[in-house]
């Protein structure tokens, strides 16, 4: 059973709410597994990774109670920062996203209720409902500005991409186009995990240049 | 910023952590990435690059902002998770503000260019002046002077936390700390944004937004104006 160790008085327990505990771990639980752990033993910009890997999500999950780009910011952040606090008891009795999807929820229905207002969204809180509905919020939160950039950008990556060596062009849409992991990848390809991991390292250092540049 | 060149692999490994592939990553290999966070900011620059190129192929939306990571860590090194209006009255900084009087100004970090707001005129600093910033980086663990050489625009002048709030003028705020550090890796990350700047009278603590132009951060100046605080996180600066 998950439980949410909290410091704020604020945050409820939900611990009777959660779903049982998942047998397997997926992959993402698993890496976000090793940055709890490394965290916990004081590298504390592990963390990071995790904020910008589910900052999206977070940012979504609170748009949909507070339904304001600014506020869904201050819930998002807050939401993290109490999720740090509280990492220290976090055994991995789940998974991390859905101890942190949880939180998300507390902080802000705490937040709506700290301000008198009723949540525009009766979130369900199960396990679809945590990986569903973000995308339609953060559709939501997009600007024109930022859907232009997006637009823009993905153009940028798209004539990259296509201007990459066969085996690189490969190996990297085989893993961000069709999801497969470096094992199917590898296997499609006929070489090793660790050259297909280095394949598609590779493919985002020249991704990466063309955005550094697009950014500037 | 590090000028040393980052290591591949270290890179690498990060490539592997945006695929989920931590899991099966050599125990020894993440804590070497973990150390290497630690130091070397630019390692998460590039994972957060990867992790918007990997949503863009997806054709996923993007993320809150290129800030919202500095916000969390400079929140985190302020252990608040309170509402921002509770936690700008407990900064400590609020209690000295008693013995300062706090000027808020616009720093334009880049000389050479030229102010595009006629709102902001310049006034009474000089340009030319060096100004001794204190830079607390993100998680507060390290403090160091430098100089910068910014044209100061004033916005507001400042009063003491004893005095009453005027309305036409904002009493507190400083640097957005991700911007700082984006000066400071030299990069033209610097933009104007809409501000919420925590006022100080304790009674009520409200928020109120300020526009800020293109190219200027806020910061605390105290009353000589010869050096600019940064110290706390009751600024939040949202990159339109």
């Amino acid at each position: 059973m998950l439980q949410i160790v909290m410091s704020d008085d604020h945050c409820e327990t939900v611990a009777d709410e959660l779903p049982q505990q998942q047998g397997e771990l997926s992959d993402s639980a698993r890496a976000d597994w090793e940055l709890v752990k490394l965290v916990q033993q004081g590298h504390k910009r592990s963390f990071d990774l995790l904020v910008i890997k589910y900052q999206s999500r977070v940012l979504a999950i609170a748009y949909r109670f507070v339904k304001d780009h600014g506020e869904s910011q201050d819930v998002a952040q807050e939401a993290f920062v109490k999720a740090y606090r509280a990492l220290e008891g976090f055994r991995g009795d789940s998974a991390f996203y859905t101890w942190l999807y949880r939180i998300t929820v507390n902080t802000a229905k705490n937040y709506l209720q700290a301000r008198k207002r009723r949540p525009q969204s009766h979130l369900a809180l199960d396990d679809d409902e945590q990986f569903s509905d973000h995308i339609e919020a953060l559709q939501e939160l997009e600007t024109p500005e930022t859907r232009l950039i997006r637009d823009q950008l993905k153009r940028v990556i798209d004539e990259t991409v296509d201007g990459l060596s066969e085996e690189l062009r490969s190996a990297i849409s085989m893993r961000e186009f069709d999801g497969m992991s470096y094992e199917e990848i590898a296997e499609a390809l006929d070489c090793p995990i660790g050259t297909v991991r280095s394949r598609i390292f590779r493919a985002r250092e020249i991704i990466d240049e063309k955005i550094k540049q697009f950014m500037q | 910023m590090n000028d040393k060149p980052i290591q591949p692999v270290l890179k690498e490994t990060l490539s592997a952590l945006l695929d989920h592939e931590a899991g099966k990553v050599d125990a020894l290999e993440l804590r070497r990435l973990a150390r290497a966070l630690e130091q070397d900011p630019e390692l998460l620059l590039s994972y957060q690059r990867y992790t918007l190129a990997s949503a863009a192929m997806r054709g996923e939306t993007f993320s809150p902002g290129a800030d919202f990571l500095g916000r969390v860590q400079q929140a985190i090194a302020s252990d608040t998770a309170t509402p921002a209006s509770e936690r700008a009255l407990q900064k400590p900084w609020l209690k000295m503000a008693g013995q300062w009087a706090v000027a808020v100004v616009a720093i334009w970090w880049a000389q050479t260019q030229q102010v595009s707001d006629p709102r902001n005129v310049p006034v009474g600093a000089d340009a030319s002046a060096a100004i001794e910033v204190e830079d607390h980086n993100t998680l507060g663990s390290t403090t160091h002077n430098r100089s910068i050489n910014p044209r100061v625009l004033t916005v507001s002048a400042g009063h003491s936390a004893a005095s009453k709030v005027n309305p036409t003028k904002v009493n507190s705020s400083q640097l957005d700390p991700s911007q700082l550090n984006a000066s400071k890796r030299g990069q033209s990350k610097l933009q104007g944004g809409e501000c919420i700047v925590a006022e100080h009278l304790p009674a009520d603590g409200t928020l109120r937004r300020l526009q800020l132009p293109e190219g200027y951060v806020l910061c605390q100046m105290d009353q000589d104006r010869q050096r600019c605080h940064s110290v706390s996180a009751s600024v939040a600066c949202y990159v339109p």
